[in-house]
């Protein structure tokens, strides 16, 4: 069978009545958990674990794909009515998107961004099933070395891309590091960090740290500023709906957000925040005449490019995930836990042993992008609803549900107790500037980066000029020492440029 | 130097300390690992040592930045605005809401342990009427309850109360 085969297998499996009721459950509760305010994609999909922990390997990946496009499209409507995004996608939505409502346009906004997302999904997921066996074709080749260079590149780009300070990147990866260390070492057995408690022996659940540091970090920071904040739900007028001339102008920043989202998720770039970014500066630069002044009071444009490039880098973020087993944003490490809650490793091998269930999910991709639309659309009021949820509510449900997922994996209290540590750090962080997603990848592959650390030296016999050996290894170094020097340099010659021209 | 640094700067330096403190311990836990007998090409020893320098490293490099008056901008502040104290009242109920959860889940069972850390996180963001949460609270725990063990079969700490709706759910 070639990969055309499996898809349409896939295609079989996943619209089997008995599974495509979990792509609606999951396209539904997806959605539902992406809208209210302050659930992240990441969040979202970490509270709705438990949900998916008695049904079928097959059946909780239809409905984890569902649910991955449902939070990540739900987090938009939140941003456009409520100008609170609930994650870093959705920042530049928020700019033009809150704007945009504010000013009655609330429905085009909504559209834009729907079929936006559509669009970009579904372009983006065919790319994915294009380039993800390519990749697992040529990964399943890579020695441990290789691996070892790319999870260090994924450390460094995420590290150093993702927020403001690079430093505070490096702590929040560290302490990740650290988390992750916890427990029995996996080949000597030794136990680090557990300090006597027979609990930690087995290290720190990941899906307590994720629902922790996004759901009770996020809760205690909002209480810290309580006294401070003010909410206010824009209402929306008319239907989710644009024009001829809004059409006009959203398709090709659909498009063009589309190119800048995917690649930008393959590598490990380090989540969304830049091709959002990337893709806002771009449409403002090739906007024209009364369009062009429209930005920053509301532009369609500012608002289809961006939420295009968000959905398509979160198809992009599989691509790795899949071919390489490498998550390269916190949503993706979410995705990976759950796959590994179910005994499924990603990875080069997952494509020999187990194609029909990465099939499946990639068929899964594109129905569950297919019924947001359908679900999406014509029910927006119903969503909108759920912005009026008042917010202690919200917050106390939040509470409650993160408790009970932190709590129903392994029925124990020391993972509560984690929970409510790995909260506080979560505000801590936030309170000091400190990016989160970091610290999620350093917590899931910082033991990885061990294993295959050991795996090459074992290989070796302790001769440590092999970590650098090969192409892929070679490049990526140098691309990591590139990532390292250019910036002070360029900054030091735009200083020498400043001070000639005074 | 210290007293250039302002209010919201000193916490911060604070927290840097302490993450430098966690880094100390880190090497300290790392020394006196028991190394096992049989001959490993890498020891348990080396990743964590270099974690905890990663680690030390990055505090110190935080507090410096502090020192140089390039302090943390809180997430979703825009930078410049004024340093606003926390407000650790709201924090605190919350605290010690999820806190009472923990020591009460496996003593008084599910709900009622979640019905009080809703109850607190509810109250903390400003709900007033006690009494009418309470209930409210005690609702939400009960559904999120049934649905869980009975729908998803996952098993939740009992109690009386549990045990009374299991009955009531066995004799029909």
């Amino acid at each position: 069978m070639n990969n055309f085969d499996y898809l349409l297998n896939g295609f079989g499996d996943a619209l089997a009545s008995g599974n495509l009721i979990y792509g609606f459950i999951g396209t539904f509760l997806g959605t539902l958990v992406g809208v209210l305010p302050g659930i992240g994609p990441a969040l979202a999909i970490g509270l709705l674990l438990p949900i998916t922990l008695t049904v079928q390997p097959t059946q909780a990946l239809i409905m984890f794909a569902a649910i991955y496009y449902g939070a990540m499209y739900g987090g938009s409507t939140t941003s456009i009515l409520l100008n609170t995004p609930g994650e870093s996608g959705s920042v530049i939505t928020a700019v033009e998107g809150n704007k945009m409502a504010r000013a009655g346009k609330a429905g085009a906004a909504l559209a834009t961004a729907a079929i936006g997302s559509f669009v970009a999904g579904t372009l983006a997921t065919l790319l994915l099933a294009l380039a993800a066996p390519q990749l697992a074709d040529f990964a399943i080749r890579v020695q441990p070395a290789g691996f070892l260079a790319l999870i260090i590149t994924a450390f460094a780009t995420v590290g150093t891309l993702l927020g403001s300070s690079r430093i505070r990147g490096v702590l929040s990866l560290s302490v990740g590091l650290v988390i992750g260390l916890v427990g029995a070492d996996l080949q000597s057995g030794s136990l680090r960090l557990t300090f006597g408690s027979l609990n930690a022996i087995d290290g720190i659940e990941t899906v307590t740290v994720i629902v922790a540091v996004f759901a009770l970090g996020e809760i205690l920071y909002l209480a810290s500023r309580f006294s401070h904040e003010k909410w206010q739900v824009i209402p929306m007028g008319g239907k989710a709906m644009m024009t001829k001339k809004e059409w006009k102008r959203s398709w090709k920043p659909w498009l063009r957000g589309t190119g800048i989202g995917f690649p930008l998720g393959v590598i490990p770039a380090g989540g969304s925040e830049v091709p959002t970014f990337l893709s806002y500066a771009v449409e403002k630069k090739l906007a024209k005449g009364e369009n062009k002044e429209e930005f920053g009071h509301g532009a369609i444009e500012g608002v289809a490019g961006p939420e295009a490039a968000n959905n398509a880098n979160a198809a992009g973020a599989l691509v790795p995930l899949l071919a390489l087993g490498l998550p390269t944003s916190a949503t993706a490490a979410v995705v990976l836990v759950a796959f590994q809650s179910y005994n499924i490793q990603p990875g080069p091998l997952l494509f020999m042993t187990n194609p029909e269930l990465v099939w499946a999910l990639v068929a899964s991709l594109f129905i569950g992008n297919t019924l947001l639309l359908i679900l999406n659309l014509p029910f927006i009021r119903f969503w909108v609803k759920l912005l009026y949820i008042p917010r202690p509510y919200l917050y106390a449900g939040i509470t409650t549900f993160a408790l009970l997922g932190a709590y129903a994996l392994n029925s124990s209290i020391f993972d509560l107790q984690i929970a409510l540590g790995v909260g506080v750090i979560g505000y801590l962080f936030r309170r000091f500037g400190v990016p989160i997603t970091p610290l999620v990848i350093g917590a899931i592959l910082g033991p990885l980066a061990e294993l295959y650390y050991k795996r090459t030296l074992q290989i070796s016999q302790g001769d440590h000029s092999v970590l650098f050996d090969g192409l892929l290894t070679k490049s990526l170094y140098t691309f990591l020492l590139l990532l390292i020097i250019v910036p002070p340099i360029y900054r030091l010659i735009q200083r020498g440029k400043q001070s000639n021209t005074k | 130097m210290l007293s250039k640094v302002s209010k919201a700067g000193k916490g911060e330096l604070a927290f840097a300390g302490s993450l430098f403190l966690v880094s100390l311990v880190v090497y300290w836990d790392t020394s006196k690992l028991i190394l096992p007998t049989n001959n490993t090409v890498v020891s348990p020893r080396t990743f964590p040592y270099v974690v905890a320098t990663l680690l030390l490293v990055a505090s110190i490099g935080i507090a410096l930045e502090v020192l140089r008056g390039r302090e943390a901008t809180p997430e979703g502040v825009e930078p410049g605005t004024p340093f606003q104290r926390a407000d650790f009242k709201t924090m605190g109920i919350i605290v010690l809401g999820i806190g009472l959860h923990l020591f009460l889940i496996e003593r008084t069972g599910y709900i009622l342990s979640a019905t009080i850390s809703f109850w607190s996180v509810a109250y903390a963001f400003g709900v007033k009427r006690a009494a009418r949460l309470g209930l409210i609270a005690f609702i939400f725990s009960t559904i999120v309850y049934v649905s869980f063990t009975r729908l998803l079969d996952i098993q939740l700490p009992q109690w009386i109360l549990e045990e009374f709706l299991s009955d009531l759910g066995s004799s029909q």
